[in-house]
């Protein structure tokens, strides 16, 4: 399904194989909670995250479920280790709406 | 007739405090949440697991949130849980490391609906707990009550 939703995966530090590095993700996902009425005084559903998951070379090493007290733009700051071979980083996110996203990063090791 | 008690807000909190038989503090007057109270009751050791909250925040709707968590000698991280007792939905954040690892470093940032002690519950491989707990206050909330 086709989204309007940003989100962006930047690296901090050195790409060295075997180093550790920060991936900074940011995603302008409304984090609807679900108690604000709009100007009719009709609810707004419930609409936010429910679920990231941050792949590396396809394997998930960290999984986060939020909750309505998460940020809107939600923000994840995670470390990991490069491994010898490179390869990507990717982070995917689903929401209440089953809208769903994917952002990647390759890993060009610095020799 | 004039009232044989002051009544200006200092000498009321005080006398209020006095009821209440000295336990309650002035600045703690706002009722907390039963979810608090029981957080608070745990006897969780806070060893290995750092947080980092500002004391004072603008507004609640995005709070950073820095996180180490190491875990105790030959034990993994399994599970880490962020939950704000005064919002309405406690439980902010769910975090699992499906690999093994044996320490964490982590930012994020949080929405509050009120000053609050943010709780860190981290899981570890043989199942223990450990939790630590950082207060902040913040002058606006994140609008969760529709006004």
């Amino acid at each position: 399904m086709a989204t309007s939703v940003l989100a962006r995966l930047s690296l901090q530090g050195e790409v060295r194989a075997g180093r550790s590095v920060q991936a900074r993700w940011i995603c302008n996902h409304p984090m609807e909670t679900g108690f604000r009425v709009d100007d009719s005084g009709q609810k707004i559903p419930r609409n936010i995250i429910t679920q990231v998951q941050c792949k590396l070379n396809g394997e998930v090493i960290l999984q986060v479920s939020p909750g309505t007290g998460w940020s809107s733009p939600a923000f994840l700051n995670f470390e990991f280790t490069v491994p010898p071979q490179g390869g990507t980083v990717s982070v995917h996110w689903l929401d209440d709406r089953g809208e769903q996203g994917q952002v990647q990063h390759r890993l060009l090791l610095s020799s | 007739m004039s009232p044989s008690i002051p009544l200006d807000r200092r000498a009321c909190l005080t006398l209020m405090t006095a009821c209440l038989g000295g336990r309650v503090r002035a600045q703690e007057l706002v009722p907390e949440s039963a979810l608090t109270a029981a957080l608070r009751a745990k006897t969780w050791s806070p060893q290995g697991i750092h947080l980092e909250v500002p004391p004072l925040a603008d507004t609640g709707n995005a709070v950073p949130l820095a996180l180490h968590i190491e875990a105790p000698p030959g034990l993994s991280i399994e599970q880490i849980e962020v939950v704000l007792p005064e919002n309405p939905n406690p439980l902010a954040l769910t975090l699992q490391w499906p690999q093994a690892r044996s320490q964490v470093k982590l930012q994020t940032r949080l929405r509050l609906a009120a000053s609050q002690s943010v709780w860190v519950i981290a899981r570890y491989s043989d199942g223990s707990e450990r939790a630590r707990s950082a207060p902040t206050i913040i002058t606006s909330t994140a609008c969760l009550d529709g006004t």
